[in-house]
């Protein structure tokens, strides 16, 4: 092994500039696909954190998978039955604190009970649909962050007034409404109530900030028209990634449905998916060009050096020792290339976060990037990975020169 | 005794639109201690013997055994291991690595075998440079040192693993005389160490009437040496 770390060595000092074009091929190469892993991780896991942040994990709410067949469909099975109006059901989750003691007493999530309505935000003639969700301020903490993304007034102010409401920044900004105006709200259920604006919240969700309103659990029990309606429980679980296997088994044992982000969201799961597939597939086609780069040089050394080989075969030096000396060769440039390749990246990626940008819309931020060990070992195998088939071929080939054929055309 | 090399109807034919015969039914025997010099015109086969010798090429047909051992069914490892072991080339070119010191290129062949420490490789390849006098230029490269030098540094090197056998093709063809005399002056007194034989390929019959035998090669067969040679 000595002797062909020795020769291989040897060889790529013969060939410089090149061995450093190749290296800087590698390190381009693995530099740039460590940057945009980053950066497009980063990104992706900080959008999600937001959204994960501003919605809750998981909402339970007083609907099922399935509706519940009608009384009459029970009983007459086979037939088909028309014209028939419908049994209504008294809305709302049954016995809400004891559903949420018995979820709390096994999840490890916290529980935090709301009641969502349908409603229209009446101001100086306009109307515009939204949800509004009556909280209890205490226990919402526990739930969202929504205390932390008031740009106006309160949380705690909701029991401050009568009838107060927070609004989304954006719906806020459509009806031209300030912190203290006066609104009219109106339910589905015709009942109507006029409440004050006390605070402004901007998520950076722009569904959440365009048509949501927060007020107290009563004054949304008032205009659903059902004193001490609950339809609607929302968790915060310990693990935001779990949230899926949790919801499924909380759907089991309440019988509630049980969405979680993952589910409201699918579409966005899929997008981020289908962005991964897409970066990975760039990130494999700049190291696969990079190692065209060492494939050309390993290529160029062992034509240059067909003599040398056949001499060392002469001698009686086996095939696989010269086919190794050349793999050591690209090893050795696929080795520097991608160490120099994970400093450029750092610093690509330390640069690429210090970049700070306004969105129109919101505080200044900086681009979100992350630093994972994953995305190096990634970039790094394949680039060695790559570098070893680089070198495959043309030291097979090299290997299998005969001695025999050199000599005689020498002399 | 077992001959050192031994052939039996040994054929070579080139594969190609025309099929080329090199050597035909060459039946030999080389014993140790022998000094055979391979004589014969320009393109008689001589060199193509030596090859054959020297394991470097395969016969189409026929055998060649090396103390007894048929070699034509061996793989190439196995042939590159009895080579490295018991055969020793010097060529008409010095075929010396360029990058490498004389005394890497002579230690080369006993690092590939791998029986000594580095330590002893090191003073076996300066123990050989110092016999061939070039104690001095153990650590120039090749390109440093006279025609005649790097010969003497490529004898070293087929002396490395202590072979049987040293095979030699025109070793002095590209030498002055004084070169010459003084290269096949040496070749000459590895002739019997510990039985060890020397084949020379040569075109000068003034340095074949030295060898002990002469095989004189003509149209890829062995024919009588000529009277007024």
């Amino acid at each position: 092994m000595g002797l062909a770390i020795d020769i291989a060595i040897t060889h790529i000092r013969s060939r410089l500039r090149q061995t450093l074009v190749g290296v800087l091929g590698v390190a381009t190469g693995v530099g740039f696909s460590v940057m945009m892993a980053s950066l497009m991780e980063g990104s992706q896991r900080d959008f999600i954190a937001q959204l994960v942040d501003s919605l809750p994990h998981i909402t339970i709410s007083d609907e099922r998978r399935t509706p519940p067949p009608q009384p009459a469909a029970l009983i007459y099975d086979e037939v088909e039955i028309s014209n028939l109006s419908t049994v209504d059901r008294r809305r709302g989750i049954k016995n809400p604190l004891a559903v949420m003691a018995e979820i709390e007493s096994w999840a490890p999530a916290k529980v935090a009970p709301s009641v969502r309505a349908n409603i229209l935000l009446r101001q100086a003639g306009r109307d515009v649909g939204a949800v509004m969700l009556g909280i209890d301020p205490k226990r919402e903490a526990e739930v969202s962050n929504i205390a932390s993304k008031m740009v106006e007034g309160s949380l705690d102010n909701l029991v401050k007034a009568s009838n107060a409401v927070l609004l989304g920044a954006r719906l806020a900004e459509r009806l031209g409404i300030r912190v203290g105006n006066t609104v009219t709200i109106s339910s589905s259920g015709g009942k109507t109530m006029t409440a004050t604006a006390v605070g402004i919240f901007r998520t950076g969700v722009a569904q959440v900030d365009d048509s949501q309103i927060y007020a107290l659990t009563r004054s949304a029990q008032v205009l659903a028209g059902q004193t001490g309606l609950i339809n609607e429980l929302r968790l915060k679980a310990n693990d935001a990634l779990g949230a899926r296997e949790l919801a499924a088994r909380v759907e089991a044992e309440t019988g509630y449905k049980a969405v979680s982000w993952q589910e409201a969201h699918e579409d966005l799961i899929n997008a981020f998916n289908i962005r991964n597939f897409i970066m990975y597939t760039v990130v494999g086609a700049i190291l696969l060009v990079a190692s065209f780069g060492t494939y050309n040089i390993i290529s160029t050394i062992t034509h240059e050096k067909t003599r040398d080989i056949a001499i060392m075969k002469s001698l009686g030096l086996r095939a696989a020792l010269v086919r190794r000396i050349f793999v050591l060769e690209a090893l050795v440039i696929g080795l520097i290339g991608m160490l120099a390749g994970f400093a450029l990246g750092f610093a690509m990626t330390k640069a690429l976060g210090a970049v700070e940008f306004r969105s129109p819309f919101g505080d200044a931020t900086r681009l979100p990037v992350i630093y994972s060990p994953i995305h190096y070992g990634l970039a790094g195998a394949i680039a060695l990975g790559a570098s070893l088939i680089a070198a495959w071929l043309p030291a097979r080939k090299a290997a299998s020169v005969n001695p025999v054929e050199i000599i005689r055309g020498a002399s | 005794m077992t001959p050192l090399i031994e052939t039996r109807k040994a054929t070579r034919i080139l594969r190609g639109e025309i099929d080329t015969t090199l050597v035909r039914d060459i039946d030999l025997a080389i014993n140790p201690g022998e000094f055979v010099a391979i004589t014969g015109p320009s393109g008689s086969g001589k060199s193509s013997l030596m090859y054959l010798l020297g394991l470097l090429d395969t016969p189409t047909s026929g055998d060649v055994l090396i103390q007894g051992k048929p070699t034509a069914k061996m793989d190439e490892d196995a042939r590159a291991k009895l080579r490295l072991e018991t055969l020793g080339f010097v060529f008409q070119f010095h075929f010396l690595l360029a990058e490498f010191s004389a005394l890497d290129n002579v230690t080369l062949p006993m690092r590939a075998l791998g029986k000594l420490s580095d330590k002893a490789m090191r003073a076996r390849g300066l123990d050989l440079l110092t016999r061939l006098g070039l104690k001095d230029h153990a650590h120039k490269r090749p390109d440093q040192l006279s025609g005649g030098q790097r010969q003497r540094v490529a004898i070293a090197r087929a002396l490395a693993n202590d072979p049987q056998v040293i095979l030699a093709d025109e070793p002095t063809g590209n030498l002055d005389t004084a070169s010459t005399e003084q290269v096949f002056g040496i070749i000459q007194t590895l002739v019997g160490e510990a039985g060890r034989s020397v084949i020379i390929v040569t075109h000068d019959p003034h340095l074949a009437r030295r060898a002990s035998r002469r095989l004189h090669v003509v149209d890829g067969q062995l024919a009588p040496v000529p009277e007024d040679d």
